[in-house]
């Protein structure tokens, strides 16, 4: 199997060059893509991480690795929209500082993506049980849930066939929707 | 409960998802094998897994999973095949039209828990609305149907993307070149705002076709705009629009349309009235956004929004990318005026002047006025409250991305034209497009806060455009004072004529770069003022008005007749730029005066009406008419069509006889030596005059009541209305013509003067060769002086040169050098040029 060489990360684990990069350009493409289409614009994941991927992919060679490249910029999108969420949760006990600034351009995404997984914190918080237990399917949801990634590029990037990625997927969701519903 | 249970569940879990569902059950509590803690996990989960929302954990760029797919059903004679795009309303596929096997997309309304019937028959309206409409760039509305709860219609399918996708694919940087290759010439491209310019004239026909059927789009942005890959564009989705015979269904207190698109009358709760205006709004927002990728108003919230689209200018688009044309930018900044009553009155009337603009014609659309710009610049700098919150939030964002290195880049990129600028010593002769990105670049700067180290930059650039603005503003009213001494004198001799327009090309500079400087704002400046006084030949005071019309600068087609006051007149108000004087002098006719008028001008006339002038003689009506001349290329008549007012023009050249009465009537003229030769009464005195200047010609024309005829009216006395009339006076040939003389030789005077002398023959000579009206030599024997200037092609489009004419005809070996009437020989020369084969004839205008 291809598991073996999936080495998953915790979210407070991203701190090589390369996921600094992804994680600079996202927010710097979402800044753009906001500033050039505000409001009414919805940022997609999938646009902003194939965005990143045609702007950083000629000029760094570690991201010739597509796959690779995407399941970095997945991590980073949870990573972004996550912290938004808790800050958020936080309210004003945060004092405003230069990160907190930058935040509308990810609020709408966020409340979609709220919205989406129930209560993100409490995914998130999933997401790490996940990890330990089965990482593969946490890199899924991660891949398709938070990059975008449609599910037969995940099946792909993870090696594995469609049907095989989406029984893995129900998994992950039956999982998941249990873990935050209660 | 340990991991390690957790694991084993999921795998069993996973495995069960291979048994049919009504099995899976059965298979956890087999595969369990009593391990209780395992299956109640695995059943658990199995119990979540039938509970999950369709949109759980799926990205919100895939649509929704929980919406059936209708590919293979069956609408009316549509067979559904693919889903093409989804919007708010409803889905839209991909379809095959039975009994045709032609490709058609069909709309179907997206039902669910929440539809109301209202958006139900918004869509059916929709459907209608379109139906209505049969025009090349309006997608074709071909069937509308419900079956249950399925409505749809079908439209023509148009393959290509939305303008959105295509604005999306020019916002990506040149490098790499993006893929899919944008269908417009990519932004910056020579050809990129002649593309947009098109695209965009298309769709305002369309709007003015639905216009004319009375329905109002409403909604009109870049994704209902379809471009297909040969660059057609089509208008789609009258989802909002409204249709006056069937009324709107949109509540009056709900905001409809686009946001960004929105007209400032759409952006009121209380709104005013919408018209066919707000979709030449739209559109102009959309022509914004292409000429320059961005939208004109943007904020963080749609309060922000609304309020910038409601009171605040939108950046200027020359100072987001100065290869636009000005006029460009004027007919969209004019479609985009705040009031709808400053607008263009309708989509027809946009798209006229974008083709205008197209054939590197005058448009119709004026900048706005100095006034109006002193007004608006004041508006824009009370609303500081606005302001000063977005500035709040821009400063505080500033401070943090000056740290990031991309924002650093975007920074530097902004910076580096500025650094440029500093090298340069004199900017006087830089584009008047970089000064202004420059200084747009300054104040955007200024708001967002400058960086510590940028700060001596910045301020030496704001001090030298301070510098430069005074420079300006001495030279101007220097130039124009001195200019003007010499071009309201009567005769001038062309030097201060060129210090005139030099001045007032430099007021208008100012008017760019500077728009509010307070010398713009002084109407003693700006006003050319006019003094007329008229008598008779007996010495009495005689009455009658004085009026003027405008000239356009690169046609010199005149505009209608602008009351100035009655005789006697002292320091009536003229316009700026090139305008006809216009005298009406009661039992006496019309006196004409053309003039370059700039800041501040004055002109005073003292006409004496005389008796032999009170009817023209010798002098054919030409009848006003609409006509289209296939002129040489660089001409600006060409392929143009335009209005020419009803005239009376010379049927003969003026001769070296009549140039010398003239002569004898101005004893401080100087007499041309080559006069001198000629003795008085000979048969050479019935020549042509030639070898004089334009402003002598004019002097002449003026003495006898006249002026000189403009280019459209010599063109429309020689060509008839159409283009077709090469030679219709000159049937049987050449030979009616003095056109086919051997070419001129020699570059000197001297040298040419015998030939002239040996071929050019009397004004009233070959009789057989005069047009139906009457004229004669209008092809052949000399070359004429009009009143018009010759026009430059610059960057794509024509402009005027003050300082040269263009002539008309051609001379006595025009036909030997492969000449004729549809190729005008046209040619621009200064005021001091003299030719043996230039001369010229007068005209007269037939009203006032």
């Amino acid at each position: 199997m291809h598991e073996d060489h999936i080495e998953v990360k915790s979210a407070g684990e991203l701190d090589d060059d390369l996921s600094r990069s992804v994680y600079a350009e996202l927010y710097r493409l979402a800044q753009r893509g906001m500033r050039r289409q505000p409001v009414e614009h919805t940022l997609q994941p999938t646009a902003l991480v194939n965005e990143a991927y045609l702007r950083l992919g000629d000029r760094l060679r570690d991201f010739n690795d597509r796959p690779h490249f995407l399941r970095v910029a997945a991590r980073a999108m949870r990573q972004i929209l996550v912290d938004h969420s808790r800050r958020q949760a936080a309210g004003r006990r945060i004092p405003r500082n230069r990160v907190t600034d930058i935040d509308p351009l990810f609020e709408a995404l966020a409340d979609d993506y709220d919205a989406r997984a129930h209560d993100l914190i409490a995914l998130d918080e999933a997401l790490v049980k996940l990890q330990r237990v089965d990482p593969r399917l946490a890199a899924l949801v991660e891949l398709h849930f938070f990059g975008g990634v449609a599910m037969s590029e995940c099946a792909h990037t993870l090696g594995v066939s469609e049907r095989q990625v989406s029984r893995w997927w129900q998994t992950a969701r039956a999982f998941l929707h249990r873990e935050v519903a209660s | 409960m340990s991991d390690d249970i957790l694991r084993r569940a999921l795998e069993l879990f996973e495995l069960s998802l291979q048994e049919p569902s009504d099995k899976r059950e059965g298979f956890l509590r087999a595969a369990a094998g009593g391990d209780t803690a395992l299956l109640e996990e695995a059943l658990s989960l199995l119990t979540h897994a039938e509970g999950v929302p369709s949109s759980f954990v799926v990205p919100p760029a895939a649509p929704p999973s929980g919406t059936p797919t209708l590919c293979g059903q069956v609408l009316g004679d549509f067979t559904l095949e693919r889903e093409l795009g989804r919007g708010a309303m409803g889905v839209v596929y991909l379809a095959r039209q039975r009994g045709f096997d032609r490709a058609v997309a069909v709309k179907i309304l997206a039902i669910g828990l929440t539809t109301t019937s209202e958006q139900i028959e918004r869509f059916h309206r929709e459907a209608r609305a379109a139906a209505k409409l049969d025009h090349a760039h309006i997608a074709r509305v071909l069937a509308d149907g419900a079956r249950d709860d399925l409505h749809w219609f079908a439209m023509e399918f148009v393959p290509g993307r939305t303008l959105a996708e295509e604005l999306d694919l020019q916002r990506r940087d040149a490098e790499p070149p993006p893929s899919p290759a944008p269908t417009l010439p990519l932004f910056g491209h020579v050809d990129h705002v002649t593309a947009v310019a098109s695209v965009i004239a298309d769709a305002a026909s369309a709007l003015s076709h639905a216009h004319e059927r009375g329905v109002i789009h409403r909604d009109v942005k870049p994704s209902n705009l379809l471009l297909t890959p040969e660059a057609c564009v089509k208008l789609v989705d009258f989802g909002v629009a409204h249709d006056e015979a069937f009324g709107s269904l949109t509540r009056s207190d709900q905001l409809v349309g686009s946001l960004p698109y929105m007209s400032p009358e759409q952006a009121r709760v209380v709104q005013s009235p919408v018209d066919f205006r707000t979709d030449v709004y739209s559109l102009g927002v959309v022509l914004y956004e292409l000429l320059t990728l961005r939208r004109p108003f943007q904020g963080a919230t749609t309060h922000e929004i609304i309020t910038k689209i409601r009171s605040v200018e939108a950046p200027p688009i020359l100072a987001l990318n100065p290869r636009v044309p000005r006029d460009l930018a004027v007919i969209c900044e004019h479609a985009m005026s705040k009031r709808a009553v400053e607008r263009y009155e309708n989509a027809a009337a946009l798209e006229a002047d974008l083709r205008r603009f197209l054939r590197h014609e005058a448009i119709l659309a004026r900048p706005p006025t100095w006034r109006t710009r002193a007004a608006r610049y004041l508006r824009k700098h009370r609303s500081s409250a606005i302001a000063s919150a977005v500035a709040c939030v821009a400063v505080l964002a500033g401070a943090f991305w000056s740290e990031h290195a991309a924002r650093a880049r975007a920074l530097e990129r902004r910076l580096a034209p500025l650094r440029e600028l500093a090298q340069i010593q004199s900017w006087s002769d830089l584009p008047d497009a970089r000064l202004v990105a420059a200084r747009g670049t300054l104040s955007e700067l200024s708001e967002t806060g400058v960086p510590k180290r940028e700060l001596d930059l910045c301020r030496g650039l704001e001090r030298r455009m301070d510098a430069l603005r005074s420079e300006w503003e001495q030279g101007a009213r220097a130039l124009t004072e001195r200019g003007l001494r010499g071009a309201s004198s009567g005769v001038d001799d062309g030097s201060g004529f060129k210090d005139a327009i030099r001045g007032v090309q430099l007021f208008h500079r100012m008017a760019v770069l500077f728009p509010e400087s307070p010398c713009l704002l002084d109407p003693a400046v700006f006003q050319p003022r006019l003094t007329v006084s008229v008598i008779n030949e007996r010495g009495a005071a005689v009455t009658g008005r004085v009026g003027f019309r405008r000239l356009d600068p690169v046609t010199a087609l005149a505009g209608p007749t602008e009351d100035v006051g009655a005789l006697p007149l002292a320091a009536g108000s003229l316009a700026l730029g090139h305008v006809r004087i216009v005298v009406e002098v009661d039992g006496y006719g019309l006196y004409e005066y053309s003039r370059v008028l700039g800041p501040g001008a004055e002109v005073a006339l003292t006409i004496t009406a005389r008796d032999d002038q009170v009817e023209p003689t010798d002098m054919a009506l030409i009848t006003g008419a609409r006509c289209a001349h296939a002129a040489i290329p660089d001409s600006p008549l060409r392929n143009v069509e335009y209005e020419v007012r009803s005239f009376w023009l010379d049927k003969y050249e003026v001769s070296i006889g009549d140039y010398r009465a003239f002569l004898d009537a101005h004893p401080t003229v100087a007499v041309p030596e080559h006069l001198a030769a000629i003795p008085r009464g000979s048969p050479e005195e019935r020549l042509p005059i030639v070898q004089i200047s334009w402003d002598e010609a004019r002097a002449y024309a003026e003495w006898r009541g006249k002026r000189l005829p403009s280019h459209g009216e010599w063109m429309l006395a020689a060509r008839g209305v159409g283009s077709g009339r090469p030679w219709p006076w000159l049937e049987g040939g050449l030979e009616r013509a003095n056109a086919s003389g051997p070419p001129l030789e020699g570059t000197s005077f001297a040298e040419r003067w015998p030939q002239f002398l040996a071929r050019a023959r009397d004004v009233r000579s070959f009789e057989a060769g005069q047009s139906p009206e009457g004229v004669f030599h209008l092809f052949g024997n000399v070359l004429e002086w009009t009143e018009s200037h010759v026009s430059e092609r610059s960057e794509g489009r024509l402009e005027p040169r003050y300082d040269r004419r263009i002539m008309c005809g051609t001379a006595w070996f025009g036909a030997t050098m492969g000449g004729d009437l549809t190729s005008i020989e046209h040619w621009g020369t200064g005021p001091e040029y003299r030719r043996v084969t230039r001369g010229f004839r007068c005209a007269r205008s037939a009203t006032y």
